[in-house]
């Protein structure tokens, strides 16, 4: 008979060493402690990829809040259990996507650059407070200077079509590889190299004066 | 949803697939018409770098705020923890003749807990079903197990096997006092080496039970294991307000026969007997609603009292003294008779061992005493 060292929390210790394609296979089985872990591993960077996507926190909490529950419902859907990290950016992606229709369905013009700059303005006041480099330095002129550099390169990835926006999003502060890419959004790998490098190109010619 | 359904937005020409919803998406026209050199990249590379500081105050402005993504979660496992307690449940009669039903989930949850406590095993899948006892056992049903596993690779797979095997069937018996007919083992993969001895187990090596061969399977159909979404957006408003503990919880539903009835004079009677039953660790509360006398109890599963022995002290103890009082009381109404007890217990968790009782699992049973004439005291 075996003596159980932790058992209350055996559980939820392994699923904490566990590789994603283990939880997979424990999630498809109904294991909510699997759920709760693959929560905590994929939610901020999810929200934080909605957020650069949508320019609007509500909106990306909605979308990552309906991928997280697809994944629960639809586990057994996944058929590379390994590759649950491109499988759940691709339903964040196609949500945002979803978002990004209706609000053009609802004739909103220049609805990204309005998103952007709300969102550039009510979140002024917190994450600066809480954060920037400039106002760590405590020189008003650097933060000024700082906060209109941000701005600008919000602008900039506003006027960005929605899918060099999101290429470039998962790249350069979501840290996914091309091939993981091509594999969250469905397309090839040139494609997507191809994306990224019209957005930079995009991006640094808006960005030509800020350093 | 599957993977099919999850649409993607780029135009023809970028498709890894074709799905034809997919015209509705954005498309980036130019594609295909703009490849960089290496040198193109390069030199963008560098642009790129001369504003990194920039970026790098973006992402710190748009990353999410702690507190926000903390109550998403909560929200978030709280319908999925909902939906777990709408799953199926096995209709199981223990030694004694009670009858028990066990949600699946719990119990699948109890035997990961004891996969994943070995030291050299990690559970993956669990399957349990009812099944018939051999001819020379007492009991009227058993459960059978089939376990997806993952050994250590300096571990020898058999024995492990065996020792979960053994483990199961004792927690299992002890815990809900249902035998367990069989477990079968099946062997998926092999966890990282912990130490520089040991055996080497190859990999998807069926180790079957006793009984015969299994017909266990990593991958599960679908997953019946849960409500439905619908269920789930039904019950919205419910889950929103939820405050089930974060632990799966086991429904465990008891029937035995049994007479009981209060009449107004028997009451203090009733309550000084339930008093005398509350124990460290356990803590009895009467309801009376209408001509129900219901039993709240709060208890700790500390390892030592299992889920059946709870059950069985309040169906056959408490409510058994109820009706020895009635027939020695001389004012209790002959006449009124009550043709069953209902004890329904919630339980927060199965088999909590001692030491955890410095985080104490709170469960709930309650005991209805119903008499049949349905009039008032």
């Amino acid at each position: 008979m075996l003596v159980y060292a932790d058992n209350m929390d055996a559980s939820a210790q392994a699923m904490e060493r566990a590789d994603d394609e283990t939880l997979v296979i424990r999630l498809q089985d109904g294991d909510i402690r699997a759920f709760e872990e693959l929560v905590a591993r994929y939610q901020v960077p999810l929200l934080a990829f909605a957020r650069r996507t949508l320019g609007d926190a509500a909106e990306a909490e909605d979308v990552v809040q309906d991928a997280l529950l697809s994944l629960w419902h639809n586990a057994c859907a996944i058929r590379e259990a390994a590759a649950i990290k491109t499988w759940i950016y691709r339903l964040v992606a196609n949500g945002c996507f979803d978002v990004l229709r209706q609000r053009r369905r609802h004739d909103t013009t220049a609805m990204d650059a309005h998103h952007l700059s709300e969102l550039s303005d009510s979140q002024s006041t917190t994450s600066r407070a809480s954060g920037s480099s400039a106002h760590r330095l405590g020189f008003p002129e650097q933060q000024a200077e700082s906060n209109a550099a941000v701005d600008a390169l919000k602008a900039a990835l506003a006027e960005l079509p929605d899918d060099q926006r999101m290429t470039w999003v998962l790249f350069e502060l979501q840290g996914l590889t091309y091939d993981e890419i091509s594999r969250s959004l469905e397309l090839t790998t040139a494609s997507v190299r191809g994306k990224i490098y019209r957005a930079r190109k995009s991006i640094a010619t808006k960005m030509a004066g800020w350093k | 949803m599957n993977e099919d359904l999850t649409g993607g937005f780029a135009d023809s020409a970028d498709r890894t697939s074709g799905e034809a919803d997919r015209a509705s998406r954005p498309a980036d026209l130019s594609a295909d018409a703009e490849f960089p050199t290496p040198e193109e990249e390069a030199a963008l590379e560098v642009e790129t770098q001369r504003i990194r500081q920039i970026i790098d105050s973006y992402a710190a402005e748009t990353t999410p705020d702690p507190e926000r993504a903390h109550l998403l979660e909560g929200w978030v496992l709280r319908v999925a923890r909902a939906e777990m307690l709408r799953g199926p449940k096995l209709e199981l009669v223990d030694e004694s003749g009670l009858e028990l039903t066990v949600l699946v989930g719990a119990l699948k949850h109890r035997v990961r807990n004891i996969i994943d406590a070995h030291p050299q095993s990690r559970a993956r899948s669990v399957s349990a079903a009812v099944s018939t006892p051999a001819e020379d056992s007492d009991a009227d049903l058993c459960i059978e197990f089939s376990l997806g596993i993952d050994v250590a690779l300096e571990g020898s797979a058999p024995q492990i096997a065996q020792e979960i095997r053994r483990s199961v069937g004792a927690a299992i018996a002890a815990e809900l006092g249902v035998p367990v007919s069989r477990v079968d083992v099946l062997v998926g993969d092999l966890l990282p080496p912990r130490s520089e001895a040991g055996a080497e187990v190859h990999p998807s090596q069926n180790l079957m039970s006793e009984d015969g061969p299994t017909s266990s399977d990593t991958h599960a159909a679908d997953c019946p294991q849960r409500g439905t979404a619908t269920e789930a957006e039904d019950r919205s408003d419910e889950v929103a307000e939820s405050t089930e503990p974060a632990a799966v919880v086991a429904d465990i539903t008891r029937r035995t026969p049994g007479i009981a009835g209060l009449s107004p004079s028997l009451r203090d009677r009733f309550e000084d007997f339930v008093r005398q039953r509350q124990t460290e660790t356990t803590t009895v509360d009467l309801v009376y609603r209408g001509d129900r006398a219901d039993l709240h109890l709060d208890c700790q599963l500390d390892g030592s009292r299992s889920a059946t022995a709870i059950a069985r002290e309040i169906a056959e103890t408490v409510c058994g003294a109820v009706t020895k009082t009635l027939q020695s009381d001389e004012s209790a109404h002959a006449q009124r008779r009550v043709s069953s007890t209902r004890v329904r217990m919630r339980i927060t968790e199965l088999g909590v061992e001692p030491h955890d009782r410095a985080m104490p699992v709170q469960s709930r049973a309650d005991c209805a005493c119903t008499r049949n004439d349905g009039k008032d005291d």
